[in-house]
């Protein structure tokens, strides 16, 4: 379980509800907005002991009114202000008597971020059908129960895409402006090298690795240079309330490695790449003019 | 002398406006008073009897292609109600309390009684409050809308406005025929004033009370206004007048 599932379904509060089911089959979790509603004021577990004790009342499958026993015990949040006074945490025994049933229609499994969904799903699939029983695997993401969520990642990527293309541009025009400048600022050092008998291509080169190695010391000590500030802003302990979230939550920087590196990468190829066609372009301008060049 | 002839004048003309308006107040109140009376006759029928009274009834529903069959037993005294539930098994034990115009539901199982609304579905069409609530008298303010003719009878059309928001039914359009003082069919509307479901009832059962016969409700059916396929069937059996102790009406009672 710990191999595949989220710390999210280990969580305390979860593991807080577990303990309470142990010693109470009755037991049941609610947010404090609903305790609010019935009049109960959180924490639920050090009510006295008659306040604690409620039923719970809906409509069964079979279409009958129904209602069970229920004993206030830990709270909790749904993390969705929209949905505080709406939910109801109890052990799955007792809401199949409420509900007048012995199966259950759906479960959702929250996966470690390691775990690859569509490969989790595959090993369920073959599990289930070993068991054979038919289920209906879908995936968080997936349009057919996941719209909502598709789409507000849908939006903020184009977002995200519209700005980093923004970004790129002026990116690739700095340092290809950068570079080129550097070099031309270099024109009789160029001359000079080419004098003492260096061939164009092995100046190309030149500056190819002199780049090469800048650019790589420089991803790195910017990588270097991210990561302790969002080390730094992490440990502040910044909280803040995003919009349509029911508590306040810690402002935190996380940076990815991939995309560190995917960055990285055609930026260093972008540089070296320049600083060698650059220089390439340099070379084959005559001996006299280079050695005369005023420099930039 | 002109003073005087005036002041008769004045008299002559007060009586001559007053007097109708007070004949006519009067026969409004004459009116009212009798379509309340009707009420109260046709509520005995359909067991709103003061001295008590029990019957079983069977609730065979279908909605939607589901059918369902219910079965209660029903123990009714005045304003109060005591309905228990005899099938299916997995309901036996249920009971539904109906205290003045409050209702709770216990089963065994259950730590406390919950309370419900009478307004909230049971099973297919019938609602909780149509099990035993049958006070349209007590419940509501009656306006005699019309009287219509069906063959050699003569049906009053009444419309009912809940006094209430405790009660099962906003507004109900109710037919009493006048030879029988029977409630003949219902619609039930919502707060717009359209009607949402319909109901007929029929008076085959009879029940012995105070060394007198009266009929009493054999079947009720309600069918959904817009889906007519959606019906619910009430049948009524073994009507008896009897008298039970207030104790069993009291929800305190019922946990013991």
């Amino acid at each position: 379980m710990k191999e595949y599932f989220s710390d999210f379904a280990l969580s305390d509060q979860n593991q807080e509800f577990s303990t309470f089911v142990n010693r109470n089959s009755e037991a049941i979790s609610i947010t404090e907005g609903l305790g609010e509603i019935l009049g109960r004021r959180a924490p639920f577990d050090q009510l006295p002991e008659n306040q604690r004790d409620v039923q719970l009342a809906a409509k069964s499958f079979l279409g009958d009114f129904n209602a069970v026993n229920g004993v206030l015990g830990p709270r909790h949040s749904t993390g969705l202000p929209y949905l505080e006074d709406l939910s109801v945490i109890m052990p799955l025994k007792a809401l199949q008597n409420l509900l007048l049933t012995d199966g259950v229609s759906s479960v959702a499994l929250f996966l470690r971020e390691s775990v690859s969904t569509s490969t989790f799903m595959e090993i369920l699939r073959k599990e289930f059908m070993k068991l054979g029983i038919l289920v209906d695997l879908y995936p968080y993401y997936g349009d057919d129960i996941g719209m909502f969520y598709s789409g507000t990642m849908g939006f903020l990527f184009a977002i995200g895409g519209f700005f980093f293309i923004l970004i790129l541009g002026a990116v690739i025009l700095s340092v290809v402006n950068t570079i080129t400048i550097g070099i031309i600022e270099r024109t009789r050092e160029i001359g000079t090298l080419r004098a003492i008998g260096f061939k164009p291509s092995d100046l190309s080169e030149l500056f190819f690795k002199e780049n090469l190695v800048i650019s790589v010391f420089c991803v790195g000590l910017g990588i270097l240079f991210s990561e302790s500030i969002a080390t730094a802003i992490n440990n502040s302990g910044i909280r803040f309330r995003p919009t349509g979230v029911a508590k306040d939550v810690p402002f935190m920087v996380l940076p990815e490695v991939w995309m560190s590196v995917s960055v990285a990468i055609p930026l260093i190829i972008l540089t070296c790449v320049t600083a060698y066609f650059v220089a390439f372009r340099k070379t084959k301008v005559g001996l006299v003019h280079l050695l005369t060049d005023p420099g930039g | 002398m002109r003073l005087y002839i005036q002041k008769i004048k004045v008299v002559i003309c007060r009586g001559l406006i007053l007097l109708p308006a007070s004949l006519f107040g009067g026969q409004v109140f004459a009116q009212s008073s009798n379509i309340v009376q009707l009420l109260k006759i046709s509520d005995r029928a359909r067991g709103g009897l003061e001295k008590g009274a029990s019957w079983e009834i069977s609730l065979k529903s279908v909605e939607e292609g589901n059918e369902s069959e219910r079965t209660f037993a029903v123990k009714a005294k005045g304003d109060n109600a005591f309905v228990e539930a005899l099938a299916p098994s997995r309901n036996k034990g249920e009971v539904y309390v109906f205290n003045d115009r409050s209702m709770w539901f216990f089963k065994p199982t259950l730590k406390k009684p919950v309370v419900v609304s009478s307004r909230e579905k049971m099973t297919g069409q019938a609602a909780n409050g149509d099990i035993a609530s049958t006070h349209y008298a007590r419940d509501y303010v009656p306006t005699l809308e019309t009287t219509v003719v069906e063959g050699d009878d003569k049906l009053y059309v009444i419309l009912l406005k809940a006094k209430s928001k405790q009660v099962t039914y906003d507004q109900i359009r109710y037919w009493i025929s006048e030879k029988t003082k029977l409630g003949v069919k219902a619609e039930f509307l919502t707060l717009q004033g359209k009607p949402f479901k319909l109901a007929t009832f029929e008076y085959k059962n009879s029940i012995v009370q105070g060394g007198k016969k009266a009929p009493f409700v054999s079947q009720m059916t309600l069918v959904d206004s817009k889906f007519k396929d959606n019906r619910s069937v009430m049948v009524y059996t073994n009507p008896k007048a009897e008298s039970h102790p207030d104790a069993i009406f009291n929800v305190n009672n019922v946990t013991r």
